[in-house]
């Protein structure tokens, strides 16, 4: 790589790695995890950083690769994740626990299925747009509509905020 | 922003988490990458190795080691021929399939082999900060060749670090073509879960040991194959189905899912040298707890319709004029079921989510599906279908194209009622009319139909808001005032 060229990853990566470690940590629950997909996918993005389209679309791509080295690093055994329809018990929100909080919503985020979950997560932590959620996931519009949808349903239903009025 | 956004923000709050690599750091390991991209193909292929064979594990029974031989029942125990070496196991009446051969290369040159590959390996979890536990460093002469097998090209070896915390694996197609690389402790688990047996070191877990002291006999049964395999064993219960061709037998789909996969390693036993079982390791599936299921026979209750003495055209509280009512869908009835068909083919193609069979049980949509309630201009549509048993509803939206679609099925819940949910909802007791107070169109007058209401075209690009939800009888007093999370964003796009 050149050196202009280097400079240029730098200035991207300084200010892309933030935002991709939280994004990979709401993937999967794991700080040190986050960090290595973080890490995995800045080095996979300096590796074609020269074949890359640094105009449009690097953020979209440099998620795309957070996300698939984190679903990769789902398949470990040691690391596996157990996706349940309905957890042993529903994490229920303590208003007064910011950690806690915060627990809750992770534990939550990993009771929903992975697709749901990197749709929620790409769609309103990572504010993509539908297309590129789409792009990212390699699914259609339609698709990342209908399962943010339904992973935000189950999402507040784990988080106990549906009213069973 | 949304409540869900604020939630995902607070969660990924990470200003107590610092960083453990710098930009630099990943710099420097890209340069690196670019330079040596075959250590990533071997680090993953070392990878892939323990994903085959590892798994969620459970020990199958607690076994008592002073049985004597004699008093061992003979379905654990294997007969060994002495004069073929043949191994019987009397579990299953199978012939056990032979252990794989030593490697005729001597210890210095398996080492020679794969040194290099070792110290790659080490270098590149060192770099990425993976195997913490591993303070071995490469495999050297201090090492003690545990296991080799193979020929004079493949091979597959076991190295014992000199303090005895870390087994190195090796695996080569030849000279100078690895295959896998791997580095187990041999006190620290692999993180897989709480259970006792999660407990057990990695060398265990990544099946090149038994927790046993010197067995004699250590069969194997892989995913797919009938007869176990007998392993070739080491010192201190460390074994090995040899170079491991036999890790391609199971191949999940490409699109599988986590769940969908299951470890080739099925079942290790050990034996004594009287043949008696002194160890046996069953892969067992942990399933997630089930919920109670809703019976089958509880229907949904909705509320006859109230017809209004006096209309609602403004806002009670303000006096400012409501928002029209959502006007009814001018698509058929027969052509929204034809159209939310699509989904709800992919919704069985899927197998639908786990946990409520009443989903499936319902059946895909018939015309003795009911449209219990239609919104919508053109042929853009949100639209309610209730099942021919009353148990179940599809809410269905269409918006432009057929590929811009949401779709849920939902069981109803025991008190027969939904309540009100992100996109509708059931008209409470003794309500005539209904306000939702959305936040961008001010408060709109819900459209009411048999029962449920909706305030808009829900779906699409859902922005979910708390948001006000006022119920008002006949006479227009107020009967019902509550807050609930909906999708605030009426225009389906």
């Amino acid at each position: 790589m050149r050196r202009r060229d280097e400079a240029d990853f730098t200035e991207f990566a300084t200010a892309a790695i933030g935002r991709l470690r939280r994004t990979a940590y709401l993937m999967c629950g794991d700080w040190h995890r986050a960090e290595d997909a973080a890490q995995d996918a800045l080095v996979r993005i300096y590796r074609r950083w020269d074949k890359l389209n640094r105009l449009h679309g690097l953020n979209t791509y440099a998620h795309k690769v957070v996300v698939s080295v984190v679903l990769d690093q789902a398949k470990r055994p040691w690391r596996r994740e157990h996706s349940t329809a309905e957890p042993a018990e529903r994490p229920r929100p303590d208003e007064a626990a910011t950690i806690d909080n915060r627990q809750l919503v992770v534990a939550a985020l990993a009771a929903i299925p992975a697709g749901q979950r990197a749709c929620v997560v790409l769609r309103h932590y990572a504010d993509l747009s539908i297309e590129e959620t789409a792009q990212v996931l390699g699914v259609s519009t339609g698709t990342v509509k209908s399962q943010t949808s339904r992973g935000l349903i189950q999402l507040r239903e784990l988080l106990g905020e549906r009213a069973a009025s | 922003m949304t409540d869900i956004e604020d939630l995902l923000a607070a969660a990924a709050d990470d200003t107590d988490q610092p960083r453990r690599y710098s930009v630099d750091d990943i710099v420097q390991r890209g340069r690196r990458s670019v330079r040596r991209s075959r250590i990533a193909i071997v680090s993953t292929a070392a990878v892939t190795t323990v994903a085959i064979i590892g798994g969620l594990t459970a020990w199958s029974n607690t076994l008592n080691q002073s049985d004597g031989p004699a008093g061992t029942p003979k379905n654990q125990t294997i007969t060994v021929d002495a004069k073929t070496g043949r191994v019987v196991d009397n579990e299953s009446g199978t012939t056990v399939q032979a252990a794989p051969r030593m490697s005729p290369l001597s210890d210095a040159e398996v080492l020679a082999r794969c040194k290099r590959y070792d110290h790659e390996y080490v270098q590149a979890n060192k770099e990425r900060g993976s195997n913490t536990f591993d303070k071995a460093g490469t495999i050297d002469a201090r090492w003690k060749v545990l296991l080799k097998s193979g020929n004079q090209q493949r091979l597959e070896a076991l190295f014992l670090a000199p303090d005895k915390s870390i087994v190195s694996s090796c695996t080569m197609e030849a000279t100078k073509r690895p295959r896998t690389n791997g580095r187990y402790s041999t006190t620290e688990a692999f993180k897989v879960g709480d259970a006792p047996e999660d407990k057990q070191p990695q060398a265990v877990q990544a099946h090149v040991r038994v927790p046993v002291a010197d067995p004699a006999y250590v069969l194997v049964n892989l995913a797919g194959e009938t007869t176990p395999r007998l392993a070739l064993i080491g010192p201190d219960g460390y074994y090995t189905l040899g170079y491991p061709t036999w890790e391609q037998i199971y191949k999940p789909t490409k699109n599988a899912t986590w769940e969908d996969w299951q470890p080739a390693v099925q079942r290790v036993r050990a034996y004594d040298a009287a043949g008696k079982r002194v160890y046996d390791w069953k892969y067992q599936k942990v399933e997630p707890p089930k919920p109670t299921p809703v019976p089958a026979d509880v229907k949904i209750k909705v509320q006859a319709a109230i017809t209004p003495d006096v209309e609602l055209t403004k806002d009670p509280e303000t006096g400012k004029p409501l928002v029209a009512t959502p006007p009814v869908s001018p698509e058929s009835d027969d052509r929204i079921r034809d159209r939310c068909k699509k989904p709800d083919d992919s919704y069985f193609k899927s197998g639908g989510p786990p946990g409520d069979q009443r989903t499936i049980d319902a059946g895909k949509i018939t015309p003795d599906w009911k449209i219990v309630l239609k919104t919508g201009t053109g042929i853009d549509f949100t639209a309610l279908l209730v099942s021919p048993g009353d148990n179940v509803v599809i809410w269905c939206h269409m918006y432009d194209k057929a590929d811009h679609y949401d779709y849920g099925r939902s069981g109803v819940p025991a008190t027969g009622k939904f309540g009100v949910g992100l996109e509708w909802g059931q008209v409470p007791d003794g309500v005539a009319q209904i306000i939702v107070d959305l936040p961008q169109t001010g408060p709109v007058k819900a459209l009411i139909s048999n029962g449920y209401f909706i305030w808009g075209l829900t779906g699409g690009n859902s922005v979910i808001k708390n948001v006000r939800v006022r119920g008002y009888d006949a006479q227009g007093k107020k009967v019902y005032d509550a807050k609930h999370d909906v999708d605030a964003d009426p225009s389906g796009r």
